[in-house]
């Protein structure tokens, strides 16, 4: 009784405690449901290529995978046969069983407590997250269906996907973009302005700004296909060859020197002139490939179709005295084959050079028969050491003035003598192509074949011959499921700077799953049938209106889109380093338009070269060039392997090391300084001032132009006030200054062009100098 | 007491309903320190499960004698504390769990018993009148539970393998840890054992035997495996388990597999040499010899700890982040020692950025704080009394800062003070005082301060405890050589008309002679350096650099071109050896040198052929002198030319001679060098020039080469 | 400022670490201490935080005296006076045991052994054997730990060379310097984690190249920095002629106020990142300035690294500038130093590369020593394989080369956590095999790390589907040099 009541008393003082408790209630789920938004949601559907084969491929296939040495007991999880089979100490026992996660003997290893029989090993430290684990056990439950992985199944053109029309789809691209917006409760920025969009896209396809004129024409232009107008226009013009050479150089590791320690010099440039020609020709990519690959092997091949071949030969060759002949012959052919296998198939291939591919079905067999396509070279590891080093070890090819009259007028060369390049020939008996132990050079073991890799698409004699002239018909094989991704997925990446695959180099188990496989075979496709047309594949893409979206971040969309995987806006991206310094000199009138030639050494801090050198070689020391070679694009940068030019390796240029398909995109202190101290730049800044204090504008409209030229928009009235006052501010301090103006005045070497203001000019300098720093002008 | 009974009632309800949301998130994303709780789980679950128990037979008594207060209160009091501690195992269990290395399916039963047991126990609370009253279904409620609670203990016991609970924070791989070596060890137990459980156990034991074999015990590691015994007494080499072992890495075979943990070089030797005394697992350590391998061994193997033992302790607790990025700037540098580590580092940077108040903001972190370091930042004396404030600080560096060391004294705080830098400040004797009284200062390091040598020997003496570091000394007798004087500008070797060369040393104080006659600048001979020395069309300088209590420098032998008439056009009339025509006739006129050793690069070389080229200034010009740059390596067979010819005339078809070089030839090998070889010719105005420079034909008997002909390379030729 | 400052380092590193490490591990680096999830980073990316230590470190910088060359181990620290009797005869075929040679040696009928034309002696407690060239090294004998018997796979100079910078003597992989700038961030974030200073000595001379410092795969943040000795130490560091700090702040002002006015508009993070990079080289530009200025030497200074540490661009100077950076937090200071390539003219090139690094390498210990900073600086002193036991070309009585031996051959270390007075391994009397106690260039890297605090296993990055390390898929930590 009294017990009761002496409860109800208690319970009276609960109602407090109970609202505390409802209000700490409620924080903690706050604070869980922020931490849910982190972790990943687990799938309705769960998909092996998407959800399952990543887990797998990641955390397992490196010791139960395609690897046949490296397997633990004796068990693949790659295959469906593998993972489904018995046991061998329990045959009771499956490894999965379909449908049924708590008898599959790989759930119960994935979630045992006991270390020993835990999988991953803990000591892997490759151990599964509970999401991961999770997913695993529903696809085990939903019947653990196995897939082919998506990049090895040949692309079919699939099925435009219907959209709003309101939201202006220019051509299917957008379909399928809007349509994953719509699927994600995104919607796509609005058009861009006319003058970023101006700048974005001839950045993009000739790599120059746009020209004052440019600018205007534009503006006026109000009719609907202005825009189309323009691009026609920019992919005529002469340098989006050079453009598009950039990017191609990094990943044909293309330089100016041999590349190992005593770095002699070497004359590829005729190789670089032919691939900015091809491109200019719009070659299509078939035709592209096929003489880049085996241009040797065509029926007659004309010089033209032989220096094409250089692709092959832009590897590092050593000069070092004293190494051994064939170990360095084989890290040439090995260069090559894992070129050709990232640059045309995006699979790592080098990954199975010292034994089975640990992820990818390509075996240590493959990888060598791949490797025999290469294998056929009269060459040598090692021709002669330095003193003796000639700028093109055979097989090479003279080219003499005559050629270049006659077929090659694309070819720049300066001077009466021949230049030698080297190139690609088969001796077809010159030796046996053999497997190698660990990849060693001296452990051979059974003669390979060339072939490719089947689980890709197998190697048909009948139909191609046996030499890299088969190889390049088997990469253009409509049913090649990689060749036109790869080539669509890079000039996509080139002007998103994401692919649609991310891992640019790697379509294979341990890439990135496309964000829009749809789109990307539809592309692929489209381009294929198009007869491989690389201008009109271009044209397609930044015609599109997913192209020509504004780079506005809404909160939504940094939230939900950070990285722009689902291309809600256009990303800001900062120009390349060689873009860079193209961008600032054509803006300032001292650009030499010149294209080709032999590459040119414009201004370097002292000793870069000096300081590296054995001493030895005719590239020991850097001689600067003079007069108008100082002004050439980027692109024409001598790179000397071992010391590459500074200022563009700061901006994450390629070291031309080796392949590389995708350039990272840093931010360093480093680049401040070269940006702000640079005398090529400086000078640059200088010479635009001179030229526009002697047009003799108004303050204002001085400004304005220069402006105008630099970030290649007009300003607001807001930053015309900013400027005003910096411009000012500096004028009264170089009035002040006189001295420090005209030391300030005497950057570079390009003519000084007298004007009256010195003062004046100095801080239309200054302001210059700083306009090159503005983020907006860095960026595309 | 009835305020008792209701404050643990109320307590049990708020638990109850943290029970439930906990039941019902992840808890992973909760602090650390609240997680820790989870640790306590093993511990309370068994009071609920025991007083459940104890429960039944209470009920019972308490309704065979309903009248009994005592009884009644027993059990309400038992019943009330089952359901507290069911409630705070509970929580705790969740917890634990969201440490997530369970097996979710076990896992999700065993947590839902769990809650249920504590919410019923709660409900039979309220019901207990109801219980002691209603015979059979009380008895049966509480069988119920009691039925859940096995339940629920025996999943949560699959669950738990005996792991290590009370460790604080993320489980550290299984480490091989070796027992204390006692001369009554065996060596089995004292090294193969703990190997062997670390390395091998985790596949090969008594559950799981891979291969069939068992290594858990020596008994049952003798019987072997599949594949045959594990080892031949006395032979190592004929060992299956040394043969697996040795294996190379990538061999399927190989042990332990790849992606496990690998046995060092010294367990190998250590498995080797305890078969080849017979792999005897009674094999007693003190029956071995200082010397013997196996021994030496075991001591080494066996005193190698793991890493993440080996760090120091703190029982401070750390910073909260935001306090440490509060603090962070690039001007002051918080770090913790490592990863997880409570305790912090501060370093300072930038002297025109420094004040003082930067070190005071650290109060926040003053207990963490065990490392500062204001190494050339311009702190002073009152600096020093904030230091105190640090407890714990273990180092202090305080190298060239502007302390005179008056406030050493307030250190005295920092009772854990180990180390302490003054190199490079101006303390002085008195200033160390003060430091004696610090019991745990180990080391002080006073390089470049007051202090002498013979205040150290007395600290040193005085005390011991303390390491009284002077550094480097120099020694008076030991006299050492400068460094050659350099050219102002050190890469310019062609000089514009009319510039003079100035000599430098960086040496402040330092007496640089030179000469311009070719003769050995000393002491004595040869001027003193005092302003740019001037230049003619060619100039030798030798200089030396002298100065008291230094040894004089070698002899710099530096050679200048100044810029002559300029030359319109120059043709090679002999073609150069082609490995060594890259630049072209051009070389000889670009006024830019080429380098001993480096013939690769600005030389023209000639050995079938003479040099003989041909030049055509841009008018006449009056000219007196032809300089040719020429280079001298015998070792490479480059020679003097025999002879150097110099033609001219203002006619290009009738040039005469005008000029003629003999150079003496070499006796000996010598070093690389490039020597210029000034040819005096008839003065006079011309316009058009013809050099020869003939390479000698026949290489003198003392060289290697003897009878060949010899090399001429040239890289640059001037007119004055 | 100060404020702002702060700001900007949260964003790079957590743009940083988002974009390379993912959201784990980039949170643990931050130290959000908060949520247990994300310190022990779901993200596999590498199972060790970045920018800290994992454990305690023993040491927390590196100097890294590497002499590029090779210097042969014969004449420097492995004593053989076995080849001094043997002098002229035949190597033993059974000691060779067909060890591949070098195309300079591979022709060679013969392989006269050649013992030292230097004098050895034992010098401190631990008696190491230490040749005259080297007097000052000796007198440090006791703060040194010498390994006697690290090994390599290369025989050529810049397949070793790349091989002991990068962990893999082919391909572009990060060196050293990139992967603990990479794991261990940086102490003073005005000046770059990893430095290289380079030199050149008088013997016959290898190349370096930027391959050896390269960021490799990792951000270009991580390439190594070359300080030069010329006018500008930091390639573009210098204002413009005409500029001084205050019209460049000025202009920085002006930037950063435009730049704002564009995030506003546009909102991307990546230009406040921008702005600070700004910033940061602006502190740069003072920051190096206080320590390549080598005017207020002390007397003793200069007498312990030797004069030629004024001159800039000297090995000398180069260690006196390593001891500056090292102390003002850099994490990884490289020095290469040429000239040891001794193939022939040994006698004469190794009495000079001794007199120029000889001085120098011991004073930087002893400085730092009397800092109280060795225990906490690793520096390591060594080459990239050893040199042969016999002679290459024809054996003169006053003369004599070596060829390339990767079997074995010496290093050093001293500070940082590494058994000081020590000498590790044994090779045999020919001093051309192993005996006891190999060193791998694998274990060399493993075991840094593990003084660093890091274990060589968990610091990893993914690249092209592949987790790399520095040591590859080999390393064994060496216990017992470790104090």
């Amino acid at each position: 009784m009294n017990l009761q009541s002496e409860n109800r008393k208690g319970a009276f003082k609960i109602y407090g405690l109970v609202g505390l408790i409802v209000v700490l209630g409620a924080v903690s789920f706050i604070l869980m449901a922020k931490d849910d938004n982190t972790g990943e949601k687990i799938p309705e559907l769960v998909d092996f290529n998407f959800h399952v084969r990543p887990i797998l491929s990641d955390r397992c296939f490196k010791c139960h995978g395609p690897d046949a040495n490296k397997r633990e007991a004796n068990l693949r999880l790659d295959t469906e046969e593998g993972a489904f089979a018995a046991l061998k100490d329990n045959p009771g026992e499956h490894v999965i069983v379909p449908g049924d996660p708590l008898n599959s003997a790989m759930y119960a290893r994935l979630v045992s407590t006991d270390t020993s029989e835990l999988m991953p090993p803990p000591s892997s430290n490759l151990a599964l997250t509970k999401t991961e684990i999770e997913i695993i056990r529903k696809w085990i439950e939903q019947g653990a269906k196995y897939k082919k992985h998506w990049s090895f199944i040949a692309p079919q053109r699939p099925t435009v996907p219907k959209v709003d029309e309101d939201l202006k789809p220019q051509n299917p691209i957008d379909n399928f973009i809007l349509a994953k917006l719509e699927e994600v409760g995104l919607d796509p920025n609005p058009a861009a302005s006319k003058e970023a969009l101006l700048k974005r896209v001839s950045m993009d396809i000739t790599g120059l700004p746009p020209t004052i004129e440019q600018q205007e024409r534009f503006l006026k232009d109000e009719s609907p296909k202005a825009f189309e107008k323009i691009v026609d226009e920019l992919l005529a013009n002469k340098h989006y060859g050079e453009k598009m050479a950039v990017q191609w150089m990094d990943l044909a590791r293309y330089a100016d020197s041999h590349g190992y320690q005593d770095d002699g010099y070497r004359t590829m440039w005729p190789w670089r002139d032919w691939v900015i020609h091809a491109f200019n020709s719009n070659y299509s990519f078939a035709k592209f490939l096929t003489w880049q690959l085996a241009g040797d092997l065509l029926p007659n091949p004309n010089k033209e179709q032989l220096l094409a071949t250089g692709f092959n030969r832009n590897h590092k060759i050593t000069q070092e005295g004293g190494v051994i002949d064939e170990e360095y012959r084989i890290e040439y052919v090995t260069d090559r084959t894992n070129t050709v296998g990232k640059a045309f198939m995006a699979i790592t291939l080098e990954c199975s050079k010292c034994h089975d591919h640990k992820y990818d079905p390509v075996s240590q067999k493959d990888y060598y028969s791949m490797f025999a396509f290469f294998d056929k070279v009269p060459e040598k590891g090692l021709v002669g050491d330095i003193g003796l080093a000639s700028p093109g070890d055979p097989p090479n090819m003279r080219i003499s003035t005559a050629d270049i009259q006659q077929m090659m007028q694309f070819i720049n060369k300066k001077d009466t003598a021949d230049v030698v390049v080297m190139v690609m020939k088969d001796s077809v008996n010159i030796r046996p192509t053999r497997l190698l132990r660990r990849g060693n050079y001296d452990q051979p073991a059974d003669t390979v074949e060339m072939a490719t890799p089947a689980s890709i698409l197998p190697f048909n004699t009948s139909k191609y011959p046996k030499n890299r002239l088969g190889l390049a018909q088997w990469m253009l094989d409509p049913s090649n499921p990689l060749t036109a991704r790869v080539f669509v997925n890079r000039i996509w990446n080139e002007l998103f700077g994401r692919g649609l695959v991310k891992t640019v180099g790697d379509f294979g188990m341990q890439g990135e799953l496309p964000t829009h496989p749809e789109l990307l075979d539809w592309l692929a496709v489209e381009f294929r049938e198009s007869g491989w047309d690389i201008k009109k594949l271009i044209r397609l893409i930044v015609t599109s209106s997913t192209y020509r979206q504004s780079t506005v971040r809404s909160t939504q969309k940094m939230q939900q889109d950070p990285d722009n995987k689902f291309y809600s806006y256009f990303p800001r991206l900062r120009l390349t380093a060689e873009l860079q310094r193209d961008l600032l000199l054509s803006a300032s009138g001292i650009l030499n338009p010149e294209i080709g030639g032999p590459s040119v050494k414009p201004y370097q801090p002292k000793g870069v070269w000096e300081s590296t050198t054995s001493g030895r070689g005719e590239l020991a020391r850097y001689i600067q060039d003079k007069g108008d070679k100082l002004y050439r694009r980027g692109l024409y940068n001598f790179i000397k392997r071992t010391a590459p030019p500074p200022a563009l390796l700061i901006m994450d240029a390629s070291t031309r090391d080796q392949c590389e398909v995708t350039r990272s995109r840093t931010n360093t202190p480093l680049q401040a300084l070269v940006l702000m101290n640079d005398p090529q730049l400086l000078e640059a800044a200088r010479v635009l001032a001179q030229r526009t204090v002697n047009m003799n504008l108004n303050e204002a409209a001085m400004l304005q132009r220069v402006f105008k030229l630099v970030v290649c928009r007009n300003p607001t009235e807001k930053e015309i006030k900013m400027l005003t006052s910096y411009f000012q501010q500096q004028k009264a301090r170089f009035e002040k200054e006189k001295n420090n103006a005209e030391k300030f005045l005497k950057a570079g070497e390009f003519e000084q062009i007298s004007t009256k203001d010195v003062a004046g000019t100095a801080a239309l300098m200054q302001v210059n100098q700083m306009l090159f720093n503005l983020d907006e002008t860095t960026v595309k | 007491m009835s305020r008792h009974f209701s404050l643990v009632s109320n307590t049990i309800i708020v638990l109850q309903v943290f029970m439930l949301i906990f039941g019902v998130f992840d808890l992973s994303a909760l602090p650390e320190w609240i997680l820790f709780g989870g640790k306590f789980h093993p511990l309370l679950l068994h009071l609920p499960v025991t007083m459940i128990l104890l429960l039944i037979p209470l009920a019972f008594m308490a309704n065979r004698d309903s009248q009994s207060q005592v009884l009644q209160s027993i059990f309400k009091y038992t019943l009330l504390y089952t359901t507290l501690f069911a409630t705070l195992a509970a929580i705790g269990g969740l917890l634990l769990a969201s440490s997530g290395d369970y097996a979710q399916d076990t896992l999700t039963v065993h947590k839902w018993l769990g809650i249920s047991l504590a919410l019923l126990t709660h409900l039979l609370l309220y019901a207990r009148e109801w219980i002691i009253a209603k015979k059979t279904t009380g008895q049966l409620a509480l069988l119920s539970s009691a039925v859940i609670m096995i339940a629920g203990s025996h999943f949560g016991g699959s669950l738990t393998h005996g792991e290590d609970f009370l460790a604080w924070g993320k489980e550290e791989e299984l480490a091989t840890s070796f027992p204390v070596l006692t001369d009554s060890t065996t060596v089995f137990d004292g090294a193969i054992q703990p190997v062997v459980a670390a390395k091998c156990a985790t596949c090969h034991n008594n559950k799981k035997m891979k291969g069939g074999l068992d290594m858990s015990s020596f008994a049952a590691w003798q019987k072997g495996g599949k594949t045959g015994a594990s080892w031949v007494s006395g032979s190592p080499d004929s060992s299956l388990l040394m043969a697996r072992i040795l294996l190379a890495m990538d061999d399927k075979k190989h042990m332990p597999p790849s992606g496990k943990a690998q046995l060092t070089a010294n367990e190998i030797l250590l498995f080797r040499e305890w078969i080849r005394l017979g792999a005897d697992n009674q094999l007693a350590f003190h029956a071995l010899q200082d010397t013997d391998t196996l021994k030496q061994l075991i001591v080494q193997v066996a005193s190698t700890g793991t890493p993440a033992k080996q760090a120091k302790q703190y029982n401070f607790s750390g910073a909260s982040q935001s306090t440490i990025d509060g603090l962070n700037t690039p001007f002051r540098r918080i770090l913790p020692l490592a990863y997880n580590s409570p305790a912090l580092g501060v370093k300072f940077f930038l002297k025109e950025k420094f004040t003082p108040d930067m070190l005071d903001a650290c109060s926040a972190i003053k207990e963490q704080v065990v490392e500062v370091n204001l190494s050339n930042m311009p702190a002073d004396d009152k600096l020093l009394n904030t230091m105190g404030m640090f407890k714990n600080l273990e180092k202090l560096n305080l190298n060239g800062t502007s302390i005179t060391g008056k406030t050493l004294g307030t250190l005295a705080d920092c009772k854990h003070l180990e180390q302490l830098s003054l190199a490079g400040t101006a303390v002085d004797m008195n200033a160390l005082q003060p430091l004696t009284a610090i019991s745990s200062l180990k080391k002080v390091f006073l390089w470049n301060t007051k202090i002498t040598d013979q205040d150290i020997v007395a600290l040193q003496k005085q005390y011991p405890q303390i390491s009284w570091d002077l550094g480097y000394v120099p020694d008076k007798n030991e006299l050492l050589k400068l460094t050659p004087p350099y050219p102002a500008n050190r890469d310019k070797r062609i000089l514009e008309p009319g510039e003079p060369v100035t000599l430098k040393h960086p040496l402040p104080g330092v007496k640089i002679r030179y000469t311009l006659d070719g003769s050995n600048p000393d002491t004595t001979n040869g001027k003193v350096f005092e302003g740019p020395i001037p230049a003619k069309g060619l100039t030798r300088i030798l200089s030396v650099a002298t100065a008291s209590g230094w040894i004089s420098s070698n002899i710099s032998d530096q050679t200048f071109f100044m810029k002559g008439i300029k030359v319109d056009s120059v043709s090679l009339l002999n073609p150069p050896d082609p490995k060594y025509r890259k630049f072209g006739s051009n070389a000889l006129i670009d006024e830019i040198k080429g380098e001993a050793g480096n013939f690769g690069m600005n030389w023209l070389g000639f050995k079938d052929q003479t040099f003989k080229a041909a030049f055509h200034l841009n008018g006449t010009k009056a000219i007196t002198q032809v300089l040719l740059s020429l280079a001298d390596n015998t070792g490479s067979y480059i020679f003097p030319p025999t002879q150097i010819v110099v033609k001219a005339g203002n006619d290009r078809n009738q040039l005469k001679v005008i000029g003629k070089l003999s150079p003496e030839m070499p006796k000996s090998d010598r070093s690389n060098a490039v020597i210029p070889y000034l040819v005096d010719i008839i003065p006079g105005n011309y316009r058009y020039f013809e050099i020869e420079a003939v390479n000698i034909q026949k290489l003198p008997s003392w060289h290697r080469g003897k009878g060949e002909k010899g090399w001429v390379f040239v890289d640059e030729v001037f007119f004055y | 400022m100060e404020n702002q400052e702060k700001q900007f380092r949260l964003n790079i590193t957590r743009k940083h670490f988002l974009t390379k490490a993912g959201l784990g591990i980039g949170s643990a680096a931050l130290g959000s201490m908060l949520f247990k999830d994300q310190l022990f980073g779901s993200d596999v990316q590498s199972s060790m935080p970045l920018g800290l230590a994992q454990f305690a470190p023993k040491a927390k910088r590196i100097i890294y005296l590497f002499q590029n060359g090779a210097p042969s181990q014969l004449e420097t620290f492995d004593h053989k006076p076995l080849l001094n009797k043997m002098h002229g005869e035949e190597l033993p075929a059974s000691i060779r045991m067909g060890q591949r040679l070098t195309g300079m040696t591979a022709n060679q009928e013969k392989f006269p052994l050649v013992g030292s034309s230097f004098g050895f002696a034992q010098h401190g407690q631990s008696g190491a054997w230490i040749s005259e060239l080297f007097p000052n090294m000796a007198s440090i004998a006791d703060d040194l730990c010498i390994i006697k018997t690290m090994n390599t796979e290369a025989i050529n100079h810049d397949p070793a060379l790349t091989f002991f910078q990068t962990g893999a003597q082919q391909g572009n992989r990060p060196s050293m310097g990139a992967w603990m700038s990479y794991g261990l961030g940086s102490e003073n974030s005005n000046l770059p984690s990893f430095c290289v200073l380079l030199s050149r000595g008088r013997g016959n001379g290898q190349g370096v190249y930027s391959k050896l410092w390269t960021n490799g795969f990792l951000d270009s943040l991580h390439q190594g920095v070359v300080f030069s000795s010329g006018e500008d130490p930091v390639l573009y560091l210098n204002n413009p002629e005409g500029h001084d700090r205050q019209s460049r702040r000025d202009m920085l002002d002006q930037l950063s106020k435009f730049n704002a006015e564009a995030f506003e508009n546009v909102g991307d993070p990546e230009i406040n990142a921008r702005i600070q990079q700004y910033e940061m080289s602006y502190r740069m530009q003072s920051a190096v300035p206080e320590l390549t200025d080598l005017s207020k030497e002390s007397d003793n200074t200069i007498k312990m690294y030797g004069p030629d540490c004024l001159v800039p661009g000297t090995y000398a100077a180069n260690c006196l500038l390593a001891r500056k950076l090292s102390e003002s937090g850099v994490r990884f200071v490289q020095l290469y130093h040429q000239g040891w390539d001794t193939h022939g003219n040994l006698a004469n090139d190794m009495r000079m590369q001794a007199e120029d690094v000889d001085r120098a390498s011991a004073g930087l210990i002893k400085d730092l020593k009397q800092r109280g900073l060795l225990d906490e600086t690793l520096v390591i002193w060594g080459g990239e394989f050893g040199r042969t036991n016999y002679c290459q070309g024809k054996i003169d009585p006053v003369n004599y080369g070596r060829d390339h031996h990767p079997k074995c051959f010496s290093i050093w270390m001293a500070g940082g956590g590494v058994k000081p007075g020590m000498v590790y391994g044994e090779t045999d009397e020919f001093g051309y095999n192993i005996v006891k106690d190999p060193v791998s260039v694998h274990d060399f890297h493993a075991t840094v790390l593990h003084l660093m605090g890091i274990n060589h296993e968990q610091l990893t990055y993914r690249h092209l589907g592949r987790r790399y390390r520095l040591t590859d898929i080999a390393g064994q930590v060496v216990n017992s040099i470790i104090a």
